[in-house]
């Protein structure tokens, strides 16, 4: 039984997002932003001065689609939560599936099914345009797995914004907290490493577990960045891992509480 | 078949419901009435598996909601129009719930027809009037076709003809041999429509039973209005009735009229007294619901709808 409502849960919320009033709009600006990037790339390749200047490869490409990618999915994601607890879709929800477990797990699934699916559109497309404007690469076996593990790591973050957004339920704190999470805390820290050297190393140490820093580092695959080795991409992943483990802990409990998503 | 027996359910320091017992039976429709924050809402939402009881139990069909396999066939529940998303389509909405209840889409049109707003469909909710969006929110207890249906308020801002329309449609769903709960704060309307009414005071059925067994309990006696009621009540005590004075008037308690009368005409003229009339007091359900909720706060501060 578990399964099937789990499945049902899964392909209800997917039919949901792609409906009028659900994640359409995110997803098309997504697609635009894929199209955009690959064209504005082709452009680029086409003037070899500028190219060469810029120094482009073709994951290099996908991997800026996929950054462009994550604005619109934190922004989309942090939207969507929030209105599905304000509108009462969530307590909707808890009523016709009253296995809290499985409405749960279902709902993060769809999320993260979709957020997969948008970041990996966008890096593909703008990919496929750079190859066929003849932008080089470093093999296509290594710039398919930089596009796919940028996307994927894209999708980690809007599959953490989710769950952020489900612990804090409203937008403005949910992109507060990502942008502190992201940018803001690691700059502290690494102001502080430069500025302070006494404490130099323990913020160094600090900000190897920083969600901003992890992110970084798990889309730089060993043989494409320069410097990036088989053990901090590992790391990085592991890292990651971790924390959508922590943050789904979180939102579990307090998706669980009784009143959650009822007004 | 509903059962609540013996459910407690506490906000903190605020106990809402405190031992609810009742039952509603199959092919009937069951109202529930009471003051504000008397528990109504929570005790449909313990039935649906919203809120846990602190005791007791409410069951359907012998299981608790969240213990059955199948709960889009249990239960169909519409709990207020706040949790009908603006922002969705009619139709988007009702495609949704038959998903999660995994109910066929094909049903969807069905019920959006029989709630009249297949013109709508494709409409955003953010669109409709409040009575539009009372009819989604009943679509959306039915398209899992279950046997049992709970409403919060189901006639709130319907216009004349959807509360006839909703009316008609309970009674025809009972015959067919559902089983029906709502909640209302219009006592006039449940009476019209349901069989059977629970009043909830202080967090317990306070009272309840058919809606004719009500209306027969609402009828307590005659009222004698004469100019000296203390004067004529001693010849209804000696002929075995039991009496209450009020200004200007005698009030028979648990007799008829024809009796009363018979009474007035062989005691009021040996008692020189003028009687200007004979009626029945003809109460009604309201009065017995005024009387089971009159030691209750009528606006507590906590209330449910602030929950």
């Amino acid at each position: 039984m578990t399964s099937t409502i789990l499945r049902r849960v899964v392909a209800a919320e997917l039919r949901r997002a792609l409906a009028v009033g659900g994640a359409r709009v995110g997803a098309i600006v997504c697609l635009v932003i894929s199209v955009l990037t690959g064209v504005g790339m082709t452009v680029v390749a086409r003037t070899p001065s500028l190219q060469e200047t810029l120094n482009l490869r073709v994951a290099d490409i996908g991997g800026a689609a996929t950054f462009a990618a994550l604005i619109v999915v934190t922004v989309m994601t942090s939207n969507y939560v929030t209105r599905d607890i304000e509108q009462g879709v969530l307590a909707g929800a808890k009523l016709w599936v009253p296995w809290t477990p499985q409405l749960f797990l279902g709902r993060v699934l769809a999320w993260g099914i979709l957020t997969v699916s948008v970041s990996l559109a966008p890096a593909f497309l703008s990919a496929a345009i750079a190859m066929g404007a003849g932008i080089p690469g470093r093999g296509l076996v290594l710039d398919l797995v930089s596009v796919v593990v940028a996307a994927t790591a894209t999708s980690a973050a809007g599959l953490l914004v989710y769950l952020a957004a489900l612990i804090l339920r409203k937008g403005a704190y949910v992109v507060t907290v990502s942008l502190f999470l992201l940018i803001i805390l690691p700059l502290i820290v690494a102001a502080i490493s430069a500025m302070v050297p006494p404490v130099a190393d323990a913020a160094r140490a600090a900000s190897a577990a920083l969600l901003g820093t992890i992110l970084v580092q798990a889309v730089a695959v060993p043989g494409s960045v320069e410097g990036a080795t088989a053990s901090t991409f590992a790391g990085a992943w592991v890292g990651l891992t971790l924390w959508l483990l922590a943050a789904g802990a979180l939102a579990y409990r307090s998706f669980r509480q009784e009143s959650y998503g009822t007004r | 078949m509903i059962r609540f027996d013996n459910v407690h359910k506490a906000y903190g320091e605020h106990r809402v419901l405190c031992g609810l017992s009742f039952e509603v039976p199959d092919g009937s429709v069951t109202g529930i009435v009471g003051p504000n924050g008397s528990g109504k809402t929570t005790a449909l939402k313990v039935l649906c598996g919203l809120l846990s009881p602190d005791a007791g139990t409410a069951l359907i069909d012998g299981r608790a909601y969240r213990e059955t396999d199948d709960a889009g066939r249990t239960l169909g529940a519409f709990l207020g129009h706040a949790t009908v998303p603006a922002t969705m389509t009619g139709v988007g909405y009702l495609n949704y719930v038959a998903d999660l209840l995994g109910a066929r889409r094909d049903h969807v049109r069905t019920y959006l027809d029989i709630v009249g707003l297949s013109g709508a469909s494709t409409q955003r909710v953010g669109g409709y009037s409040l009575g539009m969006r009372q009819r989604l929110g009943l679509a959306s207890a039915l398209v899992g076709e279950a046997k049992t249906l709970v409403l919060d308020e189901p006639v709130n801002g319907l216009d004349i003809e959807g509360v006839k329309w909703m009316r008609d449609y309970l009674r025809s769903s009972a015959e067919a041999g559902r089983c029906i709960l709502l909640s209302s704060h219009l006592l006039s309307e449940l009476e019209l429509v349901a069989d059977r009414l629970v009043i909830l005071a202080d967090g317990v059925a306070s009272r309840e039973g058919t809606i004719e067994s009500l209306r027969a309990a609402a009828i307590p006696g005659v009222l004698v209005t004469c100019d000296d009621p203390q004067t004529l009540q001693p010849s209804f005590t000696r002929a075995g009735a039991e009496t209450t004075l009020e200004p200007g008037r005698v009030h028979v308690i648990g007799r008829d009229v024809p009796w009363v009368a018979g009474v007035v005409a062989s005691a009021a003229a040996g008692a020189h007294v003028r009687v200007t009339g004979i009626v029945a007091a003809t109460r009604g359900i309201e009065d017995v619901y005024l009387e089971e909720t009159s030691h209750t706060e009528r606006h507590p501060a906590i209330t449910e709808a602030t929950r």
